[in-house]
């Protein structure tokens, strides 16, 4: 393996990264605020990613960059209507912590085959960032790569700012620290679950974003996002940013590495033997706390 | 003791009744092909709700030790020459072995990582079938994408079954059905099923008994895999193809749909949900693409509005109907 | 101020508050005792809103609230703290005072009530960076009392403030809660120990078994034998 292919797999791999980095933070957030493990958030990623191939080169033809914000708006939205319409009604119902379970997993299936009613079976290509490759003397670096590691980077921090400084993100996370304790503090709980959800729609519409060039669109495409950011988040150690991170890195960056040398469908195989190791070692992940 | 002679009496009520179906249909290879399909799901069905209702264990996987036990089937029919009927003995020993292996490391985890790894295990199986396809190995396949095919079918005492011939079919089927509906019922009357109901009711005074968790879990687990491994080498061996595909999500999904409408951990609910799901299954063909969505909307509102499944319904039915004949006999007295 | 009239609350199948009655006027210090697990803390729980009672009515400044969220109850003034104190383990003293100021009424009047907390419990000041999860029985208790004092309360309940302090934080603790009170805030408060939330109580009920035996002052409490038994925790 030469150099050049070397930094590019790497790149490929930290970009890949940040990917699961904001899916991981999204399911994390959604799960330690409302005690719910959305297994609909596969559906958030790919529905995501189809609007904004709609509003671009699918259907609307709108300028790319125009189509990115409405598109974190739109799933923004989409998350909040998603937990008021859907969660909140179940938490009045005894046993709703199963119950919910299913109904994500319904909610899936529903969401998953309306795209593969209304889009079809086939892939679509979704718009690079920046099309072309810097060049530095004879290595070329695909700049869309570098400019999904910057805005990925860039929307992590964003997120972390907003829950350590800001007074929702605090709620936020005083809600998932003590449930009573924020209710006696005066949090509004309710707001507090779609505003999570909402933040979780957000976070997957920029995954989806930064990655779906390179893997193309697909009914099921956010199946294996979304559980390969499970593998992070229990790697992780729910709750713990740090351990997020770097399982978020290493994973992927394993992940690039092998399938370059192993062939591409060894990853769902290759993270969920780690996962399992992992957890008959420490059954509460890596760095778990919870 | 009235209440013993009655649920008598409705099996044997429904036992008669399924035995005579196939005079009314018998003409119609689809229905029959339904009412099979329903029997062959309710097994699995059943033997999934064993291990999520009753023993509370959060295992996502159970399709899988389906697909192991048919293609474990399939594969030594056409290797080794094995009959169907060993057959499903070796897919429920296989897919139990596995499971055993499996729950060993797994039964340990908080439900929450539990169900994440064997939801896993519908990605990964997949892989290592198309794996071992055709051309990876020299006399080997597992018809990798494409999937099993030819897989014969039972012979009994010279008597090949055939798909032309669903009436036959369809009474081996209800025997299967009717023969792992009673093991799952002895299970849950037995001492297991005690050691569940008083887990999942009273967990610090059951474990403070002596009840040991793990040791009943593992053992659930390796059973209500072992039957759905029989199911699925018994379905490999009906249809004579199995692949990748009988364990898409979407299986999955209606799979576990099929357990929950009936209502979790409350037997027969799950035998109920499969049969239920699986007509409006068929019913909705007629909508194409759009089956899944409105099957998934159907999960979602059955979740909202009846939480306990289908039994929840007819137990409010029973209990409606009870107060109705109440009324009749006395209609001036004070109710009690 | 706080009137609350015949409170039920069953919990599961067990009655665990019959025909509950209580009455804070405003300014007032109203302390209730009685054994442990006889439905202090539930009522308590009932009137903030975290338990729905089955019937009965509870009125607050003149609205009734029986079937108010908590936040609605917060935001009106009625602030409680409780016996498990529920403060977020991760986040800082400073951290967890910041949030108790959330509601509306209370974030113009941060500045005040920091200091308002800082000159009651001085401590507090010098653990400002502890993680609360790091806070000791008595310090964690002062970190409750005083991130339910940002929400500018009108009105505290407390449930058992002095529980597990050292004798002379006990006598402070209630020497800063009748400060507090002094400046316009009305008390209810729950407790076990009787010796010395009673010396500063207008009024104070005794209940036993989820109804209420006894109400009257601290001189009536002792004179009565039977509730003398119960009041002083024998």
């Amino acid at each position: 393996m030469d150099l050049e292919t070397f930094i590019n797999l790497f790149l490929a791999g930290l970009t890949l990264g940040t990917v699961y980095l904001l899916m991981a933070m999204g399911l994390t957030l959604v799960y330690g605020v409302t005690k719910v493990f959305n297994y609909a958030q596969g559906s958030f990623f790919t529905w995501g990613g189809y609007l904004a191939w709609s509003l671009s080169v699918g259907i609307l033809g709108w300028n790319y960059y125009l189509v990115i914000p409405i598109t974190l708006v739109a799933m923004f939205i989409f998350g909040m209507v998603f937990e008021k319409a859907i969660v909140l009604p179940l938490r009045r119902l005894p046993g709703w912590d199963f119950t919910v379970i299913i109904v994500t997993l319904g909610c899936s299936l529903a969401l998953d085959n309306l795209i593969l009613v209304v889009f079809g079976p086939l892939s679509k290509t979704v718009p690079h960032l920046l099309e072309g490759t810097f060049n530095f003397g004879k290595y070329a670096i695909a700049k869309h790569d570098v400019i999904m590691l910057v805005i990925g980077i860039l929307v992590f921090i964003i997120l972390q700012l907003f829950l350590s400084k800001t007074w929702t993100g605090m709620a936020l996370r005083a809600v998932s620290q003590d449930n009573v304790g924020a209710k006696i503090v005066g949090l509004p709980l309710n707001t507090m679950y779609s505003m999570a959800f909402g933040i979780a729609g957000l976070l997957s519409a920029v995954a989806v974003i930064l990655l779906a060039p390179r893997t193309l669109l697909y009914p099921l495409v956010g199946w294996t996002t979304l559980l390969k950011a499970f593998v992070v988040m229990v790697l992780g150690g729910l709750g713990n940013i740090k351990g997020t991170v770097i399982a978020a890195f290493a994973l992927s960056i394993a992940e690039i590495y092998s399938a370059f040398f192993l062939g591409g469908i060894w990853a769902m195989p290759l993270f969920l033997a780690v996962l399992v190791i992992i957890l008959v070692f420490k059954p509460k992940g890596l760095f778990g706390s919870w | 003791m009235v209440n013993n002679l009655r649920k008598a009496i409705i099996i044997i009520g429904l036992l008669g009744l399924f035995t005579i179906l196939p005079f009314f249909f018998h003409r119609s290879n689809y229905i029959m092909n339904i009412l099979i399909l329903c029997l062959i799901w309710g097994v699995m069905a059943a033997s999934w709700d064993l291990i999520l209702g009753y023993a509370n264990v959060f295992s996502f996987g159970h399709l899988s030790f389906f697909i192991i036990g048919g293609y474990t089937s399939g594969l030594l029919a056409e290797y080794l020459g094995l009959s169907p009927w060993l057959g499903y003995i070796a897919g429920g020993l296989a897919a139990s072995l596995i499971g055993f292996l499996i729950g060993i490391p797994c039964l340990r985890l908080q439900g929450m990582y539990l169900a994440i790894v064997t939801f896993s295990l519908q990605f990964v199986l997949p892989t290592f079938i198309v794996w071992a396809g055709p051309g990876k190995f020299e006399n080997f396949s597992t018809g990798g994408s494409w999937g099993l095919e030819r897989i014969p079918s039972p012979n009994l005492f010279g008597y090949v079954f055939t798909r032309s011939e669903l009436v036959p079919w369809y009474y081996l089927t209800l025997s299967f059905f009717v023969l792992f509906i009673s093991i799952i019922y002895i299970i849950i009357k037995s001492n297991v099923g005690l050691a569940f109901i008083a887990l999942r009711d009273a967990e610090p005074q059951a474990k403070s008994l002596g009840v040991d968790e793990y040791k009943y879990k593992l053992m659930v687990f390796a059973i209500s895999a072992f039957i759905a491994g029989s199911a699925g080498a018994y379905y490999a061996h009906y249809f004579g193809l199995i692949s990748p595909a009988s364990m898409s999500l979407d299986v999955f999904l209606i799979v576990l749909i099929m357990v929950l409408f009936g209502g979790l951990g409350v037997f027969p609910g799950a035998a109920i949900g499969a049969f239920i799901i699986t007509i409006v299954n068929e019913l909705l063909r007629p909508t194409l693409e759009w089956r899944l969505v409105i099957l998934g909307g159907i999960v979602i509102l059955t979740m909202m509005f009846m939480p306990k499944g289908v039994m929840d319904i007819l137990a409010a039915l029973g209990r409606l109907g009870r107060r109705i004949i109440k009324i009749k006999q006395a209609p001036n007295s004070a109710p009690t | 101020m706080l009137k609350v009239e015949n409170i039920n609350f069953l919990y599961g199948e067990v009655q665990v508050l019959t025909d509950v009655s209580i009455n804070v006027e405003e300014g007032e210090f109203v302390a209730i005792f009685g054994p442990n697990g006889h439905g202090k803390s539930t009522l308590l729980k009932v009137i903030c809103g975290l338990l729905k009672p089955v019937s009965g009515s509870i009125h607050y400044d003149g609205r009734v609230i029986s079937r108010l969220s908590t936040q609605a109850i917060v935001d009106m003034g009625l602030v409680y703290i409780p016996e498990d104190r529920n403060l977020f383990p991760e986040m800082t003293v400073a951290d967890n005072l910041r949030m108790g100021a959330y509601a509306k009424h209370a974030r113009p009047k941060i500045k005040e009530n920091l200091e308002l907390v800082y000159q009651l419990f001085p401590k507090l000041k010098e653990l400002n960076n502890r993680t609360a999860s790091g806070l000791s029985g008595g310090e964690a208790r002062m970190l409750a009392i005083g991130r339910g004092l940002m929400s500018n309360p009108k009105f505290l309940a407390i449930d058992e403030p002095s529980f597990g302090l050292a004798p002379n934080l006990r006598v402070d603790v209630f020497k800063s809660i009748e400060e507090i009170r002094k400046r316009g805030t009305s008390i209810l408060l729950v407790e076990q120990s009787t010796t010395i939330a009673s010396d500063y109580a207008h009024h104070i009920y005794v209940i036993e078994d989820g109804k209420i035996v006894f109400k009257g002052s601290k001189e009536e409490a002792y004179n009565n034998g039977k509730i003398r038994k119960i009041f002083l925790g024998l």
